[in-house]
């Protein structure tokens, strides 16, 4: 008997996670933070919530706090009556969690963080952490989690994996073989197909030779990623990758730059070098080759047109690597009728997240559309009457919140309306 | 516990009716009827959050505050501000107003914990005019924000925090600082035209007039509010002069071969009639430390910064004189792109934290005739407490230079931190000897003002009970240092306290430092 409650103690233990034993990874950055406060004046998300605790520097503040070992007093009181005395309750890790899982991951706070610490990587590692310490992520990306390794879905949104390519089969008929594989992506496949469409339409009327992975492709796994869930991300790259090379290809192109991120990070698990591309860099490539000829111009009662950044595109990819700001405005520059293109006051690195990034959508979706709705406010007070990115998740969180503001401003006399496009839309209307 | 029928009227400061109260559930519930329930929240998680700024105050030190608040408010408007205040003053209930909490003197911190109203939910600019050259903004606005904002109109606003991309406006006005400009423009109390307040009983007041100076015009309610640090009232509203942007802003570095000739030079240089926009000086070992840390910074015995602001033409004579200034005492200039990276950096000065990690900051006026004088006693205090540190700062006025003298520390232990806070002691003594003060007193160094202001002090009490009779507007701070059971503190037994910590230090082992994980993937 004692035996076996000694054991179930043992088991009890075990399960709760030991913070001061399985350290958070950069436990140097935490203790470097100097608690300025210099991020919360650039956080999209204390903008709209005006809370402490969902700042870098409280969730920072948060985590030093998990991990504090024992201070003197609390040696000699215990801490049960040292925290009654000073004051301070229990902070529950279930708390936490949610707190450090309210963000875009969009990195706007390394650009401005005192003691340079890397966000971009630190708050995925964070999550990644949480996890591997078994503390639940947020329900909804757990769903997406299982989702994705479901093999009748292989995408986080629950759509059966037949559907992938069911816009453009029979339009298309692209080679089982070649060079170039578009990756699609599952916003885009799903949810924003016209940019799928047209990207299809320009690729085909520049002549490449290239192909996709039809129901064969599967999500690329940026959601595990982002939701610290890594454990699949391995054997989704393994098995992504296995597909493009059936189709003897070398360069891949994607129009999402979650996407892309993620091809990146399958680098770590194959030794096989292949060539990323952004549509943008392509697209770009061929008006410079003077491959794709526009035939027709932008439409005039839809300008000025306003670029937003994408963080995973911009800012995120150039503390990975070499950041892809250049080539989205290239190809609006040299689409005939549209002569100038506006900017957000915020833009390139310091572009302001459009709320849909980090998978923050699926867990608190009502905040990501209020960051939005303060981007379109921006954009109406710039003059601009359509909103172009180069990212599905972008485009799909702009389109959202421009039909929430027209549904707010159904009943007063404003006259609202704002175009929603990506880089690729544009293009494609034009040739 | 607190007695909700029964409004006290008492008037005395008796602090003791303050001791250890717990808000209960019925006030939580009162304060979320005014500003709505996701404005108010009392969860072990925030109430945490909200008990500290800048400075990691041990945890030791909630035992003698209640640095720990009980319930903390996001007010949306003065009316907001003021019903709270109504309902605090009704139930005695202390109220510490937070801004940016960029500071690192405590003074958001609470001593009696109570309410904490969170002033960042107050982030609206309301008016940019640049018919009459004002701008009306609430409390809660960034100033690298307001700063950015109005560059982009043609305005500038001249002077800005040295934390500005943390730093608030209420903040600043409650902090009285001076920063980035204040040598041309003056610090904040030379910026304010008008001052919306909300005082200790929920009477909204307004201070000045926002298009014209506030002289003679009776006694001058603005000033009164400029560096209260949150003890007379709550700034719901300020309107501050803007200027015409210049056409250029150029920043110059000159390099020294030690802190005595930059000092010299930065003296000479203030006896002229050049106004240079900004003029800030750091010792060598500033950028050792940053060199410690990868960056790549020179070696060097000193540097002093200066920018200029205005027209092209008139920048360019200004320059000249300067340069030649500067020459006399063996200034070399250097590149346009080092100037350029060390005005981009002026708000990053404390970059060797990571180093500690930890960071303490020693803030203190001096002559600027006694420049050179304080850099080597400042120097001379790091030695002796066997710290490492730099000496930095910059010019306010042409006889004003605010030393920001900074040492590293080790957070992970605990008395050795602890007892580096006799830095800040130990500069104020430096600063009294050469002349100047010390600035800042929050939550620890109220003993610091009356050896400032003598009897002076005496007034400054009478204003507070006249205004805030029932001590509730951030109580223990300021004037007097009081513990959470309501024993005043006096400047002595903290200035004992300090000694003894820096004998102690003394006594110890100096620290070692050195990046630890820094650089490794």
């Amino acid at each position: 008997m004692e035996k076996n409650r000694k054991n179930d103690k043992k088991k009890i233990k075990e399960q709760k996670p030991n913070l001061l034993r399985n350290k958070p990874p950069h436990l140097d950055d935490i203790y470097a933070c100097l608690q300025c406060g210099y991020c919360t004046s650039v956080c999209p998300i204390y903008r709209e919530t005006g809370w402490e605790s969902l700042t870098p520097r409280g969730k920072v503040f948060l985590l030093k706090q998990l991990i504090a070992k024992d201070s003197f007093v609390d040696k000699i009181l215990g801490k049960k009556i040292t925290d009654f005395l000073t004051g301070r309750g229990k902070v529950s890790l279930e708390e936490v969690m949610t707190k450090i899982y309210t963000c875009t991951l969009c990195s706007r706070c390394e650009t401005i963080c005192h003691v340079d610490i890397n966000f971009h990587k630190y708050w995925e590692e964070i999550r990644k952490w949480m996890v591997e310490n078994n503390i639940k992520p947020p329900e909804n990306t757990i769903d997406m989690y299982k989702n994705i390794a479901d093999k009748n879905y292989k995408n986080p949104f629950m759509e059966p994996y037949a559907k992938r390519d069911e816009w453009y089969r029979d339009e298309y008929q692209l080679p089982e073989k070649a060079d170039i594989v578009y990756f699609i992506g599952c916003v885009t496949s799903y949810h924003e197909y016209q940019i799928l469409l047209n990207t299809l339409k320009i690729f085909t009327s520049a002549g490449l030779n290239f192909t996709t992975l039809g129901t064969d492709e599967m999500c690329c796994g940026a959601i595990n990623t982002m939701s610290g869930q890594w454990d699949n991300f391995k054997n989704i790259a393994n098995y992504n990758i296995e597909q493009i090379k059936k189709r003897g290809a070398t360069k891949i192109v994607t129009g999402c730059p979650a996407c892309y991120r993620a091809f990146k990070k399958y680098r770590k698990f194959t030794e096989w070098d292949f060539k990323l591309f952004h549509t943008t860099e392509v697209v770009a490539a061929l008006i410079k080759a003077k491959k794709l000829e526009f035939t027709k111009e932008f439409r005039e009662k839809n300008l000025p047109v306003l670029y937003h950044d994408p963080c995973e595109l911009g800012r995120i990819i150039e503390y990975e690597g070499r950041g892809i700001f250049d080539a989205p405005r290239y190809i609006l520059k040299n689409i005939p009728g549209i002569d100038k293109i506006l900017e957000f006051p915020n833009n390139r690195m310091d572009s302001i997240c459009c709320g849909g990034g980090g998978g923050l959508r699926a867990i608190n979706y009502n905040l990501t559309t209020d960051i939005t709705l303060r981007k379109i406010d921006e954009a109406i007070e710039l003059g601009a009457k359509t909103i172009v990115s180069a990212c599905p998740n972008c485009k799909s969180q702009f389109s959202d919140a421009v039909e929430i503001k027209k549904q707010k401003l159904k009943d007063s006399d404003e006259k609202f309306k704002m175009r929603v496009m990506d880089v690729m839309d544009v293009v494609a209307k034009c040739i | 516990m607190i007695e909700l029928d029964r409004p006290s009227n008492e008037t005395d400061k008796n602090l003791t009716h303050l001791k250890d109260r717990i808000v209960t559930s019925e006030i939580y519930k009162n304060l979320a009827n005014i500003v709505g329930e996701e404005r108010v929240s009392s969860s072990n998680l925030d109430r945490l959050l909200y008990s500290h700024d800048l400075a990691p105050l041990p945890k030791e030190l909630s035992l003698v505050f209640k640095t720990v608040p009980d319930i903390i408010v996001k007010p949306r408007n003065a009316t907001d501000v003021s019903r709270i205040m109504k309902y605090a003053v009704k139930y005695n209930i202390p109220v510490t107003p937070r801004g940016g909490a960029s500071w690192a003197f405590g003074g958001v911190v609470p001593a009696y914990g109570g309410i904490v109203l969170d002033m960042g939910s107050m982030q609206e600019i309301l008016e940019i005019n640049k018919e009459n050259l004002f701008v009306t903004v609430e409390p809660g606005v960034n100033w690298k924000k307001l700063y950015d904002t109005l560059l982009s109109k043609g305005l500038l606003i001249g002077a800005y925090p040295s934390s500005a991309p943390g730093a608030s406006v209420g903040g600043w006005i409650n902090t009285g600082g001076a920063g980035i400009g204040s040598y041309k423009y003056g610090g904040i109390d030379k910026l304010i035209r008008s001052l919306e307040v909300v005082l200790a009983d929920g009477t909204i007041i307004v201070t000045g007039c926002k298009n014209v100076l506030n002289n003679s015009s009776g006694y001058n309610l603005t000033d009164l509010f400029i560096g209260s640090e949150g003890t007379l009232g709550i700034i719901t509203k300020a309107t501050l002069k803007v200027n015409i942007s210049p056409e250029e802003i150029r920043p110059n570095s000159f390099v020294f071969q030690d802190i005595e000739e930059a000092g010299k030079a930065i003296h000479a240089l203030t006896r002229t009639n050049i106004i240079p926009y900004h003029i800030a000086f750091f010792d060598g070992t500033h950028f050792d430390l940053l060199r410690e840390l990868d960056k790549d910074s020179p070696k060097i015995g000193a540097l002093v910064n200066i920018a200029f602001s205005g027209d092209c033409t008139i920048i360019e004579i200004q320059e000249k004189i300067t340069q030649s200034i500067m020459a006399n005492y063996n200034g070399k200039k250097t590149t346009k792109e080092f100037s350029d990276h060390e005005w981009s950096e002026r708000f990053f000065e404390s970059k060797a934290r990571r180093l500690g990690p930890g960071l303490i900051v020693g803030e203190s006026f001096c002559p600027v005739s006694k420049i050179v004088e304080m850099s080597k006693r400042s120097q001379n205090v790091l030695k002796k407490l066997k710290m490492k540190g730099a000496v930095v700062g910059f010019v306010a006025d042409p006889n004003t230079a605010l030393f920001m003298t900074y040492a590293i520390t080790n957070e992970h232990k605990l008395i050795k931190n602890m007892a580096s806070m006799a830095l800040v002691k130990k500069l104020t003594d430096e600063a009294f000897k050469v002349g100047g003060r010390p600035g800042g007193f929050g939550l620890l160094f109220s003993g610091n003002l009356k050896k400032i202001h003598g009897n002076g002090v005496i007034v400054m009490d009478d204003i507070k009970s006249a205004l805030d009779p029932h001590y509730i507007m951030n109580p223990g701070k300021l004037i007097e240092t009081t513990t959470r059971f309501g024993i005043p503190i006096p400047g002595f037994a903290i200035a004992a306290g300090m000694n003894i910590l820096a004998i102690l230090k003394q006594i110890m082992p100096a620290d070692k430092f050195g990046m630890k994980n820094h650089g490794k993937e």
